[in-house]
């Protein structure tokens, strides 16, 4: 490595981006998701995360403040040990604990809504920077076009700038973190498809990965789902990588894999466990190096990558093997807050002051009726597909610290119990196609989900309607047919899966950790809040991956301004025919949310015919096909924008030049 | 690095610090949410009552909506931030919508509720509904303008 701190940056970028174009797509998709950032609280336990973010940012792992509070006393997500109150998800909290510190010392120099502005307009330069690098543009005018630009655009953020009071920075930067997983989920499909293929079908898998796909809905709800998605898609691309290199640098990359799965279990142990037996099972199948040595390098930073959520559970319960997600819930009428040792504690409630008509915490007028542990405010309510805490005959008033055999025990237990069952019961929900029609498919109003917790509103979505891009994996079937047919001719595969390509290799793992982590949710789909099917979202970024080998959708961006021109196209489309039902049709949130869910299933019709068809025969140009791949995208960024901007009201944008824009939209 | 990128840097940092805390000057204003005290002239409510509908849901969506007309309301000699209040009371369907605005000055302003989506089987007769308007702020709240209607499915 370089002495020279500019080559060093050079180097460390290099390591993060791989190359200039990762870097413009990871930017590029900060910005992308900052425009319909709305600073405020869409689903009800965000409040119990909020909370547990700042006290981690002060030090501590118990909440004692309730800085953000829809009523007075316990809230959803809030766990109780020895008397006091735990959070959850502290994995995901850890990554957004220096974002706190940073936009708190920020405040003191610059006012919090126009902090939101300048770290946009931040980005925003030195994504004009980067991208006027590339040869096809004049350095000079991109430079200054795209300076200006910026300029305006934060301008006329200042001019619209509305108070943010300070204590909302920490849910700022627990989105914000969120905003940042997700854009490096983008980078990291980008340099997943573009190691099998090429930048060109790199850069079109991350860009649609942010705009395209659910991780653009989730990127500013700061829920672990986005979070867990990027390291299962971290944990796919170092399986890749040692599988494209040999010795240490691919038992490097091998760790690297293991160290991400062993991060997912201070995020959700629950779904870790299941990224965890699925990389080993894979990496053992088809790893080269099986020596004692290898098992050795990966069991301890397995171990390693682990032990923060080990720490923390011990921390809080004595058990390292309890996590905070299992203890008893807070009941609605605890009191809060429990007196510490050191007497802190017992805080009034910040936010939702006496205003008239109860409306100081109210988001954007919607009206609703606070109902314990399940309501919203203006968003929507939330379960959890959680071990319930009941079923736990541990933790609650802390009974001294167990042994290690017991530790161990406990562990086992959990194990059999919850994953145990969850498989078992995923797997007899194969059984019934009905339940899978609403889970994959259509959604409407479902038999049996209980929307009444979200005023009775079908804004649920199905896999396939949440990603009509989905609809290129039709092909699949094709594909598999031709490899059989190749397996029984002339040039025998290999059966051994030591020997397959690294794109196979891949291609076997994604399937592994689809199919699992898709069925240990099933026994709890179809469910109510989901919205996008959000327990399948690391499937969901699973299934990107997989919509990017197949043949004919590299081919749809092989002609760059044409992908590009039939993208646009489509979402100019997309926003007619949708702002048109919205005002021509005086569609109610749900009904508007499926109207927009069955013209994604049109798209993902044709874009099925349309992969299909390319597949299966050479009549089908390749400009169709681009038409045909891009429709989906198109309607999806529809969906997108239309819910930063119409469908769900809540919480105030970040950047207020966006509310004005806004105002002028239809409304429901 | 190139002047215009530098320059719109540069800028963006001096209206940063330049509006902050450490200069005193504040350049944001109260969030359009924000009640204040005050009060507003009431002088024209319009509603049109025929659009209180119960009709199917549509689109795959299998409940009966509540749908709301929206209501003009004309206000007159604002002072500071009060509210616009359009309540839509429906105690037969255990409704009870309420659209808020804060005004700031004179003018028309539209108050449209969402529309409310009830169960299957829970709307199947004749309700009766209270429309008011009222203003309201921490210092004052006074109902300007009320009054009922029938409303009944069209299934």
């Amino acid at each position: 490595m370089s002495d020279d701190p500019r080559g060093w940056l050079v180097a460390v970028g290099r390591w993060c981006f791989g190359d200039r174009r990762g870097l413009v797509l990871w930017l590029g998709l900060v910005c992308w998701f900052g425009l319909t950032w709305r600073v405020g609280f869409f689903i009800q336990d965000t409040y119990a995360v909020a909370n547990t973010l700042v006290a981690m940012a002060n030090g501590q792992l118990h909440v004692t403040e309730l800085r953000y509070s829809l009523t007075l006393g316990s809230q959803p997500g809030l766990h109780q040990y020895g008397g006091r109150f735990y959070g959850r998800n502290y994995g995901q909290l850890a990554l957004a604990v220096p974002l706190v510190w940073a936009l708190e010392a920020g405040a003191t120099v610059v006012a919090p809504r126009l902090l939101l502005s300048g770290l946009w307009a931040g980005v925003g330069l030195v994504l004009v920077t980067q991208v006027a690098e590339f040869d096809r543009f004049d350095r000079g005018r991109t430079r200054a076009v795209g300076s200006v630009l910026v300029v305006v655009l934060f301008v006329a953020s200042v001019l619209t700038a509305t108070d943010l009071p300070t204590d909302r920075l920490g849910l700022a930067a627990l989105q914000l973190s969120t905003i940042l997983a997700a854009a490096t989920a983008g980078l990291v499909l980008y340099r997943l498809v573009a190691r099998f293929h090429d930048r060109r079908a790199g850069l079109a898998a991350g860009a649609a990965l942010g705009v395209a796909t659910p991780v653009g809905f989730w990127a500013t709800l700061p829920k672990r789902h986005t979070v867990v998605a990027t390291l299962v898609l971290g944990v796919v691309y170092a399986f890749a990588v040692s599988r494209t290199r040999e010795g240490d640098a691919a038992l490097r990359a091998r760790a690297g894999a293991y160290a991400l799965a062993g991060y997912i279990t201070w995020i959700h142990a629950f779904e870790a466990l299941f990224v965890g037996i699925v990389l080993a099972a894979v990496d053992m199948l088809t790893a080269r190096d099986r020596s004692l040595r290898a098992l050795a390098v990966v069991g301890l930073v397995l171990l390693l990558a682990s032990t923060p959520m080990l720490a923390t559970n011990h921390a809080i319960s004595g058990n390292p093997a309890q996590p905070p997600r299992v203890l008893p819930n807070v009941g609605p009428d605890a009191e809060f807050a429990p007196p510490s040792e050191d007497g802190s504690g017992g805080e009034e409630p910040a936010g939702g002051g006496a205003t008239p008509e109860g409306g100081g915490a109210t988001p954007a007028g919607n009206v609703t009726t606070p109902e314990p542990n399940n309501t919203t405010t203006g968003g929507t309510a939330t379960p959890e597909a959680t071990p319930a805490a009941t079923e736990t005959d541990t933790g609650g008033d802390g009974p001294s610290p167990p042994s290690l055999l017991n530790t161990v025990h406990n562990g086992v237990d959990t194990v059999s119990a919850f994953a145990g069952a969850a498989v078992v019961r995923g797997f007899a929900v194969l059984t019934q196609p009905e339940r899978l029609w609403h889970v994959f498919v259509r959604s409407g109003t479902i038999p049996g989900v209980s929307y009444g917790i979200n005023d009775s509103e079908t804004i649920d979505l199905t896999v396939l309607e949440a990603m009509p891009l989905l609809g290129a994996l039709a092909a699949l079937p094709v594909l598999a047919e031709r490899r059989r047919r190749a397996a029984i001719g002339p040039t025998l595969p290999t059966l051994d899966p030591r020997d397959w390509r690294p794109a196979r290799q891949t291609d076997l793992l994604v399937v592994a950790l689809a199919t699992v982590l898709t069925v240990v949710y099933l026994p709890r789909l179809p469910l109510f809040s989901t919205l996008t099917v959000r327990y399948l979202h690391p499937v969901i970024a699973l299934g990107a991956y997989a919509v990017w080998r197949v043949p004919a959708v590299r081919a749809a961006v092989s002609d760059t301004r044409w992908a590009v021109g039939s993208y646009l196209a489509s979402l100019a489309l997309a926003l007619v025919v949708l702002l048109m039902g919205i005002s021509g049709l005086e569609l109610a949130v749900g009904e508007a949310v499926q109207y927009n869910a069955l013209w994604n299933l049109a798209a993902a019709t044709v874009c099925a015919v349309g992969v299909v068809g390319w597949t299966v025969s050479d009549r089908v140009s390749d400009r169709f096909l681009a038409v045909a791949v891009a429709l989906p995208a198109g309607f999806t960024t529809g969906y997108l924008l239309l819910s930063g901007l119409v469908y769900f009201r809540y919480g105030s944008y970040a950047f207020d030049v966006v509310r004005v824009g806004a105002e002028s939209l239809p409304a429901l | 690095m190139d002047r215009s990128v530098a320059a719109a840097g540069l800028f963006v940092v001096f209206v940063l610090v330049g509006t902050g805390p450490l200069s005193g000057v504040d350049v944001t204003s109260a969030s359009p949410s924000t009640v204040g005290d005050g009060k507003a002239t009431v002088t024209d409510v319009t509603v049109d009552q025929s659009e209180l509908t119960l009709s199917p849901g549509r689109f795959g969506t299998n409940v009966t909506y509540l749908r709301v007309p929206a209501a003009a309301v004309t206000v007159e000699n604002v002072t500071d931030r009060p509210q616009l209040l359009y309540i839509v009371s429906i105690p037969g369907l255990d409704v009870r919508l309420v659209e808020r605005r804060v005004v700031t000055g004179s003018g028309t302003y539209r108050l449209a509720p969402d529309d409310r989506a009830i169960p299957p089987g829970r709307a199947d007769g004749s309700y009766d509904a209270a429309l008011s308007v009222r203003v309201q702020s921490f210092t004052t709240d006074r109902t300007v303008a009320w009054t009922t209607v029938t409303v009944g499915g069209r299934q």
